[in-house]
């Protein structure tokens, strides 16, 4: 739960982007495609794992 | 952290999602996520030792503790419910946040129900006394 996190997302995201121009530029819109979701799938597993581990701070200070 | 910290992250979040929005929409939501997660983390955990002292002055002030208990967890529910509604609409999903925001209404509805009920029974007892 570090500044990190936004910058590690932003990076995937911009790599994510570069690879996605770059592919369909020459040509390969399939492998852009699956690079997307890869990314995709990537920064969701991170936020998810840093979303639980909100929901573990809030319900341990509220004692939901 | 103090104030500057957080606008520091805050703006940095913001820049970031509206650069990325430009080539991958998908990924300008999960920035937004980050940012507003840490945001929030932060004010979670600020807010923790405000409640100790709350806590400290309701039980001098010898009011039940189950009422502070509830609306702690009221205020829990609240957040969390701002928070991913916000999300929702940030990604442009009006519906979806409008109905998360009336499920979270529901939910501090139900959770409030006790409270209510006995302070309507104590509002009978004094009618019946007069």
């Amino acid at each position: 739960m570090e500044v990190d996190l936004i910058f590690r997302v932003a990076g995937i995201g911009i790599i994510v982007a570069v690879l996605n121009q770059l592919l369909s530029r020459s040509g390969r819109e399939e492998q852009a495609l699956l690079t997307t979701i890869a990314g995709l799938i990537v920064v969701l597993v991170i936020i998810v794992n840093q979303i639980g581990d909100l929901f573990d701070l809030v319900k341990e200070i509220f004692d939901l | 952290m103090n104030i500057f910290q957080i606008v520091g992250i805050a703006v940095t979040g913001a820049v970031f999602s509206v650069m990325l929005k430009g080539y991958k929409p998908e990924f300008a939501i999960f920035v937004g996520i980050a940012t507003g997660m840490l945001l929030i983390a932060y004010a979670v955990s600020a807010r923790g030792s405000v409640f100790d002292m709350i806590r400290e002055i309701v039980d001098m002030s010898g009011v039940d503790e189950k009422y502070f208990s509830l609306l702690l967890k009221i205020i829990g529910v609240a957040y969390i419910t701002e928070f991913s509604s916000e999300i929702c609409r940030d990604a442009g999903q009006g519906a979806i946040s409008a109905k998360l925001e009336m499920i979270g209404k529901l939910f501090i509805m139900f959770l409030s129900m006790p409270i209510i009920k006995s302070f309507l029974e104590v509002c009978i007892g004094a009618v019946n006394l007069l």
